[in-house]
This record gives C-alpha cells, structure tokens and sequence, in this order.
C-alpha cells in the first residue's frame, strides 16, 4: 500500500533535482502525477522511468496561459488534483552589489509572484478535491549558514514562500486545504543552476563539516519529506516550514 | 543480529498520542516498550505484543532501569520516544514552587535523563531516531502557562544542541510539537462544556481537534528512513493554530486579573 494511493498531483520543475526525485517517489507511493517544466528534454526522461504514473506538461511558471494549461491537462488526465508541489524555481548565488536588476526581476516574478499566481489559479480544484500545497522553499528562506553564501536576493524570495503558506493555512484550512512549506538544505542535483561545480569539492567538503549529518542531501530526502507532507499522515500539519537539511539549518538559526 | 526487528521505547504511553503511537508502531512492525508511571495505566497493553514497564520518568535510576529492560528485551533500540508530560499551571505569584519543579522534572530533565541513558543502545543500531515531544507551547506562549512552557521551550533547545552534538555518531533527534488533541482529559471538555470545545476548534484554521493518532503517524515520520535528512527540527502538528490568532483565546491572565482588581498592564 503506498502512501499516496489514488492521489493526483501535479509538480512544477520535475524535470530534474528533487522536482524529478519527488516526481518518481509519489509514483512509487501510488500517486499519479502530471509534471511540468520549460524544458522538454529533462521531462521526457523523468516520465521515461515511470511511463505509467508519470506524464508531462511543457510549462513557463511565469506565464498565465502556461499555468492555466498544466491544470487543465491534469483534470483532462485524470479528472481532479489532489496535490500541488510548487517546487519550480530560479536560483541565483551574486554578490548583491552585483546583481542586475533584471536578475532581481526575474527571482522574484518567478520564485514568488508568479507561484502566488499559480496558486490562486489552482485554489479551485483543491478546494474541490479537499487536497493540499506543498511550496519548496529553501534553508536560505530562514537562515545564513555562511556569511560567503550570496543569497540575499534568492533568500528573500524564498522567505516570502515561507510566509505565503504559513499566512495561507489559516485562510485554507477552513476551506478543508493543508498548505506546508519544505526547506530543503544544498541537495546534490541542483548544483548546475546553483553556481556550484560537481567537481568543487572544497565546498562540498565545507558542507559536510557544518551538517551534523556528515552528508550532503539526495533529492530523495527532500522528496520523502515532501511525500509524508502531502500524504494522509500529516493529515494534522498545515501552515509549517519543514526543514530538509540534516541539521545544517540549527548551526545557523 | 539475533533481532531483525525494529525497537522503540515510548513513554508516557499509557494513553493519549503515546498509546497511539505504542498501538501504531506495533502494527506497523515494530517491538514496542510502553512506559509510564502506573501500572493501572498500561493495563492496556496485556494480550498484545506490547511489552510495558513502570517507571518515572524524572527519576535516573528509573531511566536506567529502562534502559536495562530495553536492552533485555531488544539488545537495541532503532528508535526512542521521549512523550511523557504533565500540564501543571498558575499565576506566577501563585504557582507553588513544588509544583514548578515538578513540571520542569518531568518534562525537561525527564527527556534528558532518558536520552542519556538509551544512547547507548540507540548506538548499536543504524540510523536511529530520537522524538521528544514538546508541544504548541514550545514555540508560543500563554498565560499562567510560564512553567509548562518553559520546559517544552527548554526541550526545543534542547533537540537543536543535541542535533549537532549526535548528529555526527548517525543519530537524529527531533521535536514534535503537538497542539489541540483529543484525549481523555480534553473529553472532559467536550462533555462538560461542548460550547467551548467547539469554540477551542473554530480557533484552529482546520477547524477540529486532532486525532491522537494524527500526532503518532508524525512520530512515526520522524523515526523512520522517510525522514532520514530531517534533523534538529521542531514540527508543530497543530492544524495550523500557531500560524492562525494563537492557540487559546488571549488574555486568560487579564481576565484573572481583571476579576481581581487590578491589570496586568
């Protein structure tokens, strides 16, 4: 029996990282799932691992038309959406000085307006459906974990998600709505758009040292994360920012 | 190793979301050692395979001795609950100095005695998992609840530091912090006063109590691989309250203030 049996759900940015990872453990766990992305390719290899559970929508977050698409393709497939992870985003590791103001344009239209967009836009079938929101923010979202990091402006962004659902469960709830929020630490597979080289052991040295863990995240500890939050066990956690990060974050909070 | 199966100490699992998560682990595989103060209390576990043992847990010869039985029976332990609590309140004028230790003693010291004593055995087995239970109260506050509170903020603390001085050795530890839950005593209540049972849960934003299993299956979470990178971390399973106006209505302590003539200003 898995933990997400009969559900529905849609996830944005699954083409990769702990997008793709909670993709191919919701499948595992019974759900179907519709994922969406900009790119084509990265989607095409996510459904190609679990062809039966797993389609995929082409989508720009930052687009109203596109987002309106992925949910209609997903009542189209399968008739209702049980469960929203908003897991779609940019990142940008800058000095702040630095930093274009086309950069700080695009974090926040794609990280924060357009996923409070995206939301409204779902509200009605999750209202429908009695289903639930997972937003993936960030350990950024809440705490500097090294005074190197360079992530004020993708930071503020995540902590906006943060607040969006801790201020939506109280307006959901009564709705029959769960919304939570997973703050993953540095997960391998999301390197390439963090600035960080696969190869760059120094820092993934740096990383080890300062997680009590000892390790450096897989996506699949995200996506557990995430699948427990949007299963019927958390049936009694709503407005809550969960932290994936094997303790880094408590170094620094 | 002689035992495939996985072991777990829980106490304060004489009723409540301890026995819920006693009763749910054991379902779901798991070798369970329920504790609590009275043997009355665990008369529940007779004819099940739950074995139970009584114990304080403020005492260090009483951690001991559950430590010792948990190794008897499991030569291990892949996990440990830390659920055992008291409420006790009171103005600050007011609350007896006894009383106020004894809050502290079983709800912060008692936690802490029993880590100490179960490290050993949670050493011996892979991955193992550490739960305290703290509560909504570990993360807010409320009047003429200062001791409770502390103690449930002390275990918060508590989770963090050890966080990072276990961590290391494998071992995850962390808080779960219940909010409204049904149990024998919220009964009361609902039967005395239905009205402000209800009132209680339009305050929550899903409306309702919880279920005591509600908060066991996020015990269950925490112990298990499924939560294998979450650590340090405090998870308030409240239906959303803390996020919402607050837990209670406000200003139980201006209204005793008030009715005494004079303000808490």
């Amino acid at each position: 029996m898995g933990m997400l049996d009969g559900k529905i759900a849609l996830i944005t940015g699954a083409g990769t990282g702990i997008g793709k990872g909670t993709a191919l453990m919701f499948a595992r766990e019974g759900a179907k799932v519709v994922i969406a992305a900009r790119r084509e390719g990265p989607l095409q290899e996510t459904c190609a691992l679990e062809p039966d559970a797993i389609s995929y929508v082409q989508m720009d977050l930052t687009s109203h038309d596109d987002r309106a698409a992925a949910l209609a393709a997903v009542i189209e497939r399968h008739g209702r959406l049980d469960v929203l992870v908003s897991n779609a985003g940019a990142q940008l590791w800058k000095d702040f000085a630095e930093t274009s103001d086309e950069e700080i344009e695009e974090i926040y239209n794609t990280n924060l307006t357009s996923t409070v967009r995206f939301l409204k836009q779902a509200l009605p079938l999750l209202e429908a459906s009695k289903g639930n929101i997972v937003i993936i923010s960030s350990t950024a979202s809440r705490y500097v974990v090294s005074p190197s990091q360079k992530l004020s402006v993708y930071g503020a962004s995540k902590a906006g998600l943060n607040q969006l659902g801790r201020t939506l469960a109280p307006e959901l709830g009564p709705k029959g709505i769960r919304i939570n929020v997973v703050a993953p630490g540095l997960t391998r597979g999301e390197y390439s758009d963090a600035g960080l080289s696969q190869n760059d052991t120094a820092t993934q040295d740096w990383i080890r040292s300062v997680t009590p863990l000892g390790r450096i995240g897989e996506p699949e500890d995200v996506a557990k994360v995430v699948t427990f939050v949007a299963s019927d066990m958390a049936s009694w956690v709503t407005g809550q920012v969960i932290d994936a990060s094997g303790g880094w974050q408590v170094s620094a909070g | 190793m002689a035992n495939e199966k996985k072991s777990v100490v829980i106490t304060g699992a004489a009723s409540g979301m301890g026995r819920a998560a006693a009763e749910r682990l054991s379902k779901a595989g798991w070798q369970v050692l329920a504790v609590d103060l009275n043997a009355d209390s665990l008369a529940w576990t007779a004819g099940t395979e739950i074995a139970s043992l009584v114990a304080d847990v403020s005492s260090e010869a009483d951690n001991a001795r559950i430590a010792e039985e948990a190794d008897k029976l499991f030569g291990g332990l892949n996990a440990a609950i830390f659920n055992a609590g008291i409420v006790g309140g009171g103005s600050i004028d007011d609350m007896k100095t006894d009383l106020l230790r004894r809050v502290i003693d079983v709800n912060l010291i008692g936690p802490i005695l029993g880590i100490r004593a179960c490290l050993p055995l949670l050493r011996r087995r892979e991955n193992a998992a550490i739960v305290v239970t703290a509560s909504t109260m570990g993360l807010g506050g409320d009047a003429e609840n200062w001791a409770y509170g502390a103690a449930k903020h002390g275990l918060v603390g508590l989770v963090k530091s050890l966080s990072r001085e276990i961590g290391w050795e494998g071992i995850r530890i962390n808080a779960i912090c219940p909010g409204l839950t049904e149990t024998g005593m919220t009964n009361m209540i609902k039967d005395l006063a239905p009205e402000q049972h209800q009132a209680i849960a339009s305050g929550v934003p899903l409306q309702r109590w919880a279920q005591p299993d509600e908060q066991a299956a996020v015990m269950e979470f925490l112990i298990s691989p499924a939560s294998s990178y979450v650590n340090g971390h405090a998870l308030a399973v409240d239906g959303g309250a803390l996020v919402g106006t607050g837990l209670l209505p406000p200003a139980t302590g201006k209204q005793r203030a008030a009715s005494q003539g004079r303000t808490s200003e």
